[in-house]
């Protein structure tokens, strides 16, 4: 129960905390950057009023005292991902932010439109490079930058993909550039996580907050599980009217296994690893203790590389040989698809909206960060010249790897990325350094601004969904623009609301 | 049921038991050293060794409660319970998806409590009540096993597993009193004496229990009576064979039914050795061959089930 | 010519396997100057065969052992008519250069122009073709006839001192090597110079005055090039000769590991050995029995192991 004074009024009470000037907001700074909670001049958003004035009301150790809570409950639920060091994997939580970020139903409706249209086109792209290649033909994009690329495989030319649903689950990163408006850094379309935490940190905040929660009324996001195994469903076209389901887990020693329990006990599905799986005969069977049991549909959370060692890495023991073939003869269902990656490259990235305009004949609902393309010669000069300034990425990486954040670069940093990138040029992209949001999140005792992206998750099946919500991760160290939770990254609850 | 699922739930159980009995083993242990000359303490030490980390290759050495704190908070150590917890929990955390939240939220805790960087130090403070604490926790979790998770496949799993290990372990634990010691223990130790027989009762829960049924005349043989044969008892061999036997009537069909068959088979035969058997003639004759031959029942139901449910080849199962 | 192929593989595992899976690439193309008559495959132990065509148009077959063996034979045979073609000629118009460097040719052959695995431009490749005066000459059929001639004089046929997948430069280092050698230093050599190369695999009707090399019992393999406006052209390094009549094409890749007759996975802690007979014989000649066997890769430890630690592996994994 939340003191009374925290209850929100309907009115916005005069502006009495002010960001960099009093407490809780002291240290809150309000830069270039979008502020999720203030407008420039230090007044809340009115759709953030509601949470600015429960802060106002909240004594200072009572803010800290639920922050701790929260952690708690992450720590005992085992909501945790897996970091390696020298003798021993350890096992840490996801930093999460109490503080729920607030986006406003309008806002909301239009970007979910945009990203519908989107993944529609993503997905007609996969479908055109491994079967005609008509975008190629007519040089929309580089022939060489599709075969190219690591993720293109060549094994799914031709492979008939149910409802042509190549990615049925998508997790789209998206900023918010300093004038507000979104704009797509990265589709992820190959196995993309974090979703587990978008819903706990729903239920931990949820809980927090709860008075604040219904006043605001929050769009509910409960329902992505059933969304998920409904979208799975819709793919076992042919198949028994109950097709048997499981998700494919690397194993516990994978940093998202927390994940993928998670979303196994949510859809009341069996978590399989490799191991409980053989092919015979292009079919799909798991060990059970009464005898083997058909597998129809597999939701994959290993990679490509590893989920076959016959079609693909001959030493993974994580997958399952002869899976490929039992996919190629149309006798089990996997999603995501395999070979999605190829849209996703970071270099495929700057041509989305040709791709969305060729294949749909719309103009792109959601822009994209400009983006040099150091294949070419003239990018190549421009971004040598101006390092201190970009965001150089090599093209097949994520999870932050691979990158170079020229500001905050040092001045030998910026030379030696410098050598890979002219070793390699075809291998890199670079991007204007982009003031990502801030949003207001709890340090110690009291509320600061850090910056901020919006990964929403998208599912396609029959038809696309999307569940009213996304994970925002959170760029933890003042001042950084690295969000990924590899790299110091922690995460908060998103509250769609209106 | 997935096979590796069953195979994780059944050595979540088998560990769990494991920590539980080491637990209450080392805790009675260092407890009745209070009362013990330190000639009798050390040397009854071997037989805690020999009941928690066999196969013994030599005498343990160093003073008791480092033996003590190693078979509790050494990682390196086989037979610790540190690392019986870890490997439950490496096996739990496998079958997140299928046990209970309040199940993995009190292993974890567990978990926690002996990574915790002052663990040392409060082993080091009071080790008794430390080790209590963790058989206390243990017995939390086994409690809420069974009122959190559905009496499904994957229960009675857990339930084999904790009666195989139990058996096992009972049993091990009387072969080090009765009889000859057993060949891996290399070092010659004394007949038990008086003390050491309340030791043994109290590290199997038994002395009120056994108080209640033989009042507190404390003999060898009605200790043997009562640890071996008395069906009511929990952590008797003959209640654990039962519970052995009536598990195996709730699994699966298997993938292979012979090795089922073979598997209740053999604990048939165990339980009807315990039905019938009497502890006099016992005494008077094989003790030794009659608590092997139950730890070598113990190996052979464990790989049958293995066999049945979990390795089975699958050949004659699939179609074509 | 008719020619009957008789190709048989078989492993030998030292421990018991289970739920093996293999692929083959061993079915004879039939298309330009080549008709397969008729293709059998026959696996002990016995197992269902599947097949489909591959993005190279390759028809690959593949099945399944699922119980458990410690043996595996797969015996393939093949009849293949093969027809003489007017040779290529000896040089082609110096625009072929022109030619080749077009979009839609670097498009169409994109796979074919590319570094690859093992085939792949390195430093020591650089300074074999400066110390031999490789450079592109007046037009690229002259420069890959030059190339098949200088690998051939340079290299030595040496079966025991590489590997299917050995990098160039372990050959390129030695001056030794077998077809597959020769043929990945080819591949990297003219795709250097923009002439889009395939990997051909296959087997060849040894002709010792003829002046062949390769060793008669065992697959073989050569190099395709596109050379406008002839089309593609098979040069085989290891003889010396232009791919023809005697050449018997099974599947095109990118490289060997494209293509390789055999791949397998299996279960089971245990080590494999590999043993391959292949007979090329005109037609009507009778067969004869395999009793010839030759081990190509000795009793070797597998990669793919179960209860292999899982640990290392599953870190492998980029985090979306």
């Amino acid at each position: 129960m939340e003191p009374a004074s925290a209850r929100v009024r309907p009115t916005i009470v005069s502006n009495r905390a002010r960001p960099g000037q009093d407490k809780p907001f002291a240290d809150y700074v309000l830069g270039a950057a979008w502020d999720e909670m203030f407008t420039a001049d230090g007044t809340p958003h009115p759709h953030a009023a509601g949470l600015y004035e429960a802060l106002t009301m909240l004594p200072a150790e009572e803010l800290v005292r639920r922050q701790q809570t929260c952690e708690q409950s992450f720590l005992h639920q085992g909501i945790t991902f897996t970091v390696y060091g020298n003798e021993e994997a350890t096992e840490k939580i996801i930093p999460t932010d109490l503080l729920p970020r607030i986006v406003p139903g309008a806002e909301w409706d239009k970007l979910e439109t945009g990203l519908r249209q989107r993944i529609t086109a993503l997905n007609m792209f996969l479908k055109d490079v491994y079967n005609d290649g008509k975008i190629l033909n007519d040089g929309i994009v580089p022939r060489d930058l599709v075969y190219g690329s690591k993720h293109y495989l060549r094994q799914m030319r031709g492979v008939q993909v149910p409802l042509d649903a190549y990615v049925n689950v998508c997790g789209t990163d998206i900023i918010r550039r300093e004038d507000g408006s979104f704009v797509v850094l990265e589709d992820n379309l190959r196995v993309p996580s974090g979703v587990s935490y978008m819903l706990a940190n729903r239920e931990v905040v949820r809980r927090a907050f709860p008075d604040l929660y219904r006043a605001c009324s929050v769009r509910p996001i409960d329902n992505y599980a059933q969304e998920l195994l409904t979208t799975l469903k819709e793919l076992a076209i042919g198949f028994r009217d109950e097709p048997r389901i499981v998700l494919l887990t690397p194993g516990i020693f994978n940093s998202a296994y927390y994940e993928h329990a998670f979303l196994a006990r949510q859809m009341g599905i069996e978590l399989v690893e490799g191991r409980d799986l053989l092919v015979h005969d292009n079919v799909v069977y798991m060990r059970t203790t009464s005898g083997v049991k058909r597998v129809d549909v597999i939701y994959r959370r290993v990679d490509d590389d590893f989920i076959d060692p016959l079609a693909f890495r001959h030493d993974s023991i994580l997958g399952l040989a002869g899976l490929m073939n039992a996919y190629r003869a149309g006798n089990v269902v996997i999603a995501n698809s395999m070979g999605t990656g190829v849209a996703d490259d970071k270099a495929v990235y700057s041509y989305v909206p040709a791709i969305i305009k060729y294949y749909l004949g719309e103009e792109p609902l959601i822009g994209i960060v400009e983006t040099f393309r150091c294949r070419e010669p003239k990018a190549l000069q421009h971004v040598l010249a101006n390092l201190d300034t970009l965001v150089v990425k090599a093209v097949g990486e994520s999870g932050g790897y691979g990158m170079l954040v020229g500001p905050h670069a040092s001045a030998s940093e910026r030379a030696a990325f410098a050598e890979k990138v002219k070793a390699d040029p075809a291998n890199y992209i670079a991007q204007p350094t982009i003031q990502l949001s801030t949003s207001a999140c709890c340090i110690g005792s009291g509320i600061e601004s850090r910056h901020v992206d919006l990964r929403p998750y998208i599912l396609t099946g029959k038809k696309t969904r999307l569940v009213p919500g996304a994970l925002t991760r959170v760029a933890l160290k003042r001042g950084s623009l690295v969000v990924n939770s590899s790299q110091g990254g922690g995460s908060k609850d998103t509250w769609v609301v209106g | 049921m997935l096979s590796r699922v069953a195979d994780a739930l059944y050595w979540t159980a088998r560990y769990m038991e494991r920590a539980e009995h080491s637990a209450r083993v080392l805790s009675v242990k260092l407890e009745a050293m209070l009362d013990q000359t330190q000639e009798d303490a050390g040397e009854a030490w071997i037989r805690v060794v020999g009941a928690l980390a066999w196969p013994m290759t030599e005498a343990p050495e160093g003073q008791p409660i480092d033996i003590a704190r190693q078979l509790t908070l050494d990682k390196a150590h086989p037979s610790s319970i540190m690392t019986s917890i870890r490997l439950a929990r490496d096996n739990a955390r496998q079958v997140r998806e299928l046990i209970s939240t309040e199940m993995w939220e009190e292993l974890n805790k567990l978990h926690l409590k002996l990574h915790a960087h002052d663990v040392q130090h409060a082993w080091g403070a009071q080790p008794v009540p430390f080790l209590q604490s963790i058989v206390n926790d243990l017995l939390l979790f086994a409690g809420i096993t069974d009122s959190t998770m559905r009496h499904g496949e994957g229960w009675h799993f857990i339930q084999l597993g904790r009666h195989i290990e139990r058996t096992h372990l009972v049993s091990r634990l009387l072969d080090l009193h009765f009889g000859s010691l057993p060949d891996d223990v290399p070092v010659p130790v004394r007949a038990p004496r008086y003390f050491e027989w309340i030791t043994l009762l109290k590290q199997c829960t038994a002395f009120e229990a056994y108080c209640k049924v033989y009042t507190a005349d404390v003999r060898p043989a009605k200790i043997a009576e009562f640890l071996i044969f008395d069906s009511e008892f929990p952590h008797s061999i003959r209640f654990s064979v039962d519970r052995v036997q009536e598990e195996l009537g709730h699994l699966g069909a298997g993938g292979s039914s012979t090795r089922r068959v073979q598997a209740e088979r053999l604990a048939g035969r165990l339980k009807a050795s315990l039905d019938y058997g009497q502890v006099d003639e016992l005494l008077a004759g094989d003790i030794d061959g009659f608590l092997r031959s139950t730890q070598e029942t113990c190996k052979q139901i464990h790989q049958a089930v293995f066999d049945a449910y979990v390795g089975y080849s699958v050949d004659e199962l699939l179609p074509g | 010519m008719f020619y009957t192929i008789r190709h048989v593989t078989r492993y030998r595992y030292d421990a018991p396997v289970r739920e093996s899976v293999m692929q083959l690439f061993m079915q004879p193309k039939s298309d330009g100057a080549q008709r397969l008559q008729s293709f059998q495959v026959a696996t002990h132990p016995r197992a269902g065969l599947q097949a489909y065509t591959d993005h190279f148009g390759n028809a690959v077959y593949h099945f399944d052992v699922p119980g458990v063996h410690q043996e595996l034979t797969v015996e393939a045979d093949a009849e293949v008519e093969t027809y003489p073609m007017p040779a290529p000629p000896e040089w082609v118009d110096a625009s072929a250069w022109a030619a080749l460097d077009t979009d839609q040719i670097r498009g169409e052959h994109f796979d074919m122009l590319e570094d690859r695995g093992v085939a792949r431009a390195t430093p020591a490749l650089a300074d074999f073709l400066k110390e031999r005066g490789l450079t592109k000459f007046d037009d690229p059929m002259t420069t890959l006839r030059r190339l098949t001639r200088v690998l051939f004089d340079a290299f030595a046929y040496a079966p025991e001192e590489t590997e299917v997948d050995s990098p160039i430069d372990v050959a390129l280092e030695k001056r030794k090597g077998v077809c597959q050698d020769f043929s990945h230093i080819m591949l990297a050599a003219a795709r250097g110079w923009g002439i889009p190369a395939r990997y051909v695999s296959g087997h060849l009707f040894t002709k010792r005055d003829a002046g062949d090399r390769s060793a008669a019992d065992a697959t073989h393999s050569w190099v395709e090039a596109f050379i406008p406006p002839h089309g593609w052209i098979g040069f085989d390094p290891t003889n010396n000769v232009i791919a023809g009549e005697r050449h018997i094409r099974v599947a095109i890749g990118r490289d060997y590991d494209d293509v390789p007759p055999v791949r397998g996975v299996f279960k089971g802690p245990a080590n494999s050995e590999l043993a391959v007979a292949v007979t090329v014989r005109p037609a009507q000649t009778p067969r004869r029995r395999d009793d010839f066997l030759r081990v190509v890769r000795p009793m070797s430890r597998s990669i793919l192991r179960t209860g292999a630690d899982p640990f290392e592996v599953q870190q492998q994994q980029q985090q979306q």
